[in-house]
């Protein structure tokens, strides 16, 4: 098939020996590239029961057919490997050109396996591969780290690397590149950190190949005027995320002094009304249509975004009604390679452990120094930031607070309050990878467009499988999140590029596939239906104030959308994949 | 009636009458009259607030009041 370059790089860190193969095609027909690709690889060849930080556990950089091509949005780079935070199957999604530089070097796949003794980084230049002590970078934040290797090696390579968080191996710890661009949850950072790569560097030369150019010039003009630069997408261009700020505040669903409530006084002190006047300059992804990216200046503190995710999480949600105050925690989480959500869920759970006398942390709601203590202390385990490195699910096994550590599998929540968005609760409770957005996203019909009663388990399964079975597919493809195309634009676009006749029904039948093997890779690790749950608050605690006061979600209501969701997926009501779903899916 | 407007993503575009914002709305102008009277394309809007509480567009207006209009969202 056109598209791919039918070669992985496959690099063994223990001998330091470097091979390359094919691409199983055969797999590639069933799961395209990116997501679903690289889930099935790590799914045939790491072994169950891995330990996640172990030189067993494998890295995987998986590109997809789209990538490096004229198809607009299709930056996106799709790592994997077993979670550190959750035990779980994780694949994480970054953009910015290195997906793109990954595939002109010659390569569909990077693996790593194994581990090195002494830190290093990797540079890669089409064929050519080198291991470079990395024992200066040690240590240094992600922003230094790609200055000094953009400095050695040029301005045209791209580079990929972790900051302390990931030495450390945090749970919270993510891989950077483009600065600002982060492969964000699940600990991903740590899986490398733990292989003792500090970075990648990535230069390429060559070009990617499509079966029918003329078309795919032709029909990607009118597909970009019709479909991607267009009312309904730009609103990512000309106000970026934070716009949801505003949004989920009239809808209740804002996180509150961590999930607390759903309503923060303080909204229109960090929305996007704020984001833009502070505007320092636009950024979009290798490829992309839109530019989503939006630098935020104030004072000396200075990031892309903050998006809305480090918004609510790491500001409302942990009193901050403060903009200066997120972008520069913002901008020190990049830096020290952290994701904002988990470490601003983990922040203010603290805060409430403090506020309620239950343990003292010495951080409460609003304390804006400490706050911005934290990240350095976190990331580098400085004394309090050692404990709060752990993450919500093991804080909570130590100290209580048990009920109201929001996070699912381990991975905390993003947001979204489920309470105000109730599909949103089961779309966090079955995510392959733990509470997740990017999964399914129906806060959009529940609360945005009202099109569905946000408070009803009615018809909720329906939503969240459609969206599970969409973005897996478009996750493996690859599109950007911010362009919503349908699955006839998805297949049109991979006949063109690949040659191969694909329909929006194979679209379907994809994306379904993509989440079982999701699920069976979560199944052979342990997890059961005992673990698609959520935290007692959402169940026992209504919320207080704003659109959605009074409202909790009944875990009656909850268990009836999982079986609901569990019947549409064809999985026995324990939520197991059974041997007929597994043909039927030829998985 | 003074009704302050803020108009949201690509539907900025809209906001080119700036008379619209001087305008004095008559007692019982409602969320639709403003969409209308902006020609406001009504596909593209998802949600709309009134001093920052989501609205229906038959909902009555206020001196006073700050409407804002959204348009259509993906991911997050």
């Amino acid at each position: 098939m056109f598209g791919y370059k039918n070669n992985v790089l496959r690099i063994d860190l223990n001998t330091k020996q470097i091979l390359q193969e094919p691409l199983n095609m055969a797999w590639a027909k069933q799961y395209i590239g990116a997501k679903g690709l690289g889930i099935k690889y790590l799914y045939e060849e790491l072994k169950p029961g891995t330990d996640p930080l172990s030189p067993q556990n494998k890295l995987i950089f998986m590109t997809a057919p789209l990538t490096g091509t004229v198809v607009p949005n299709s930056g996106k780079l799709a790592i994997i490997s077993r979670s550190p935070a959750t035990g779980t199957i994780l694949d994480c999604s970054i953009g910015g050109h290195i997906a793109l530089e990954i595939k002109y070097a010659g390569y569909d796949a990077i693996i790593l396996e194994g581990a090195l003794d002494e830190p290093s980084y990797i540079y890669i230049e089409d064929d050519h591969i080198e291991f470079i002590s990395a024992k200066d970078l040690w240590g240094r934040g992600s922003h230094e780290t790609e200055t000094l290797l953009l400095k050695k090696h040029g301005r045209a390579c791209k580079v990929m690397s972790i900051g302390p968080a990931g030495e450390n191996l945090l749970g919270m710890s993510c891989i950077n590149s483009d600065y600002y661009r982060q492969a964000g949850r699940g600990g991903i950072g740590a899986v490398m950190g733990s292989k003792k790569i500090k970075a990648i560097v990535v230069k390429g030369s060559g070009s990617v190949k499509v079966a029918d150019m003329p078309k795919a010039l032709f029909r990607i003009h009118e597909i970009l005027r019709q479909s991607t630069v267009t009312e309904d997408n730009l609103w990512a261009y000309t106000d970026g995320t934070a716009m949801l700020v505003d949004m989920c505040q009239a809808g209740g669903i804002l996180p509150t002094n961590n999930f607390q409530d759903g309503n923060f006084d303080g909204y229109q002190l960090i929305n996007s009304e704020k984001m833009i006047e502070a505007r320092y300059g636009k950024k979009g992804c290798g490829s992309c249509a839109l530019g989503c990216g939006n630098f935020t200046k104030i004072g000396d503190a200075m990031v892309e975004g903050p998006e809305y995710e480090t918004l609510a999480v790491g500001g409302s949600n942990c009193g901050i009604g403060d903009l200066k105050a997120i972008v520069k925690f913002n901008q020190l989480c990049d830096d020290l390679g952290m994701d904002t959500i988990s470490a601003g869920a983990t922040i203010s759970w603290a805060m409430e452990m403090t506020e309620k006398g239950i343990k003292d942390f010495g951080i409460r709601f609003g304390d804006v120094d400490g706050y911005l203590q934290m990240p350095e202390k976190m990331a580098r385990k400085i004394g309090v930031g050692a404990e709060l490195a752990l993450g919500v699910k093991e804080l909570s096994k130590q100290y209580g607070g048990v009920d109201f550590a929001m996070q699912v599998k381990g991975l905390e929540f993003p947001g979204y309050e489920p309470r105000g968005s109730w599909a949103m609760g089961l779309a966090y409770a079955t995510a392959d990878r733990g509470a997740c957005h990017m999964r399914a996203y129906p806060v959009a019909d529940e609360v945005y467009t009202s099109s569905v009663d946000p408070y009803t388990s009615e018809g909720k399964a329906k939503l969240v499988y459609d969206a599970q079975v969409y973005n897996g597919v478009k996750f493996s493809a690859v599109i950007c999140d911010f362009w919503a195309l349908d699955l006839d634009t998805l297949a049109e676009l991979l006949t063109i590029v690949t040659g191969e006749d694909f329909t929006a029904s194979d679209m379907e039948t994809i994306g379904e596939r993509v989440i079982h093997i999701a699920r069976l890779f979560n199944q052979r690790e342990g997890f059961t239906k005992k673990d698609d749950t959520l935290p007692n608050r959402l169940f026992n605690e209504v919320l207080k104030t704003g659109a959605a006061a009074g409202k909790k979600l009944p875990k009656e209501d909850f268990e009836k959308m999982l079986h609901e969701y569990y019947a549409l997926m064809g999985w026995q009501p324990n939520g197991t994949i059974s041997q007929e779903k597994i043909a039927q899916l030829k998985l | 009636m003074k009704i302050q407007i803020t108009l949201k993503g690509p539907l900025k575009k809209y906001d080119k009458d700036v008379a619209m914002q001087r305008r004095d709305w008559p007692a019982g102008t409602v969320v639709k009259d403003i969409v209308t009277a902006m020609n406001l394309p009504g596909q593209f809007i998802s949600m709309v607030t009134v001093n920052g509480v989501k609205a229906t567009m038959e909902d009555q207006l206020q001196e006073g009041d700050k409407i804002a209009v959204f348009p259509y969202v993906s991911g997050g």
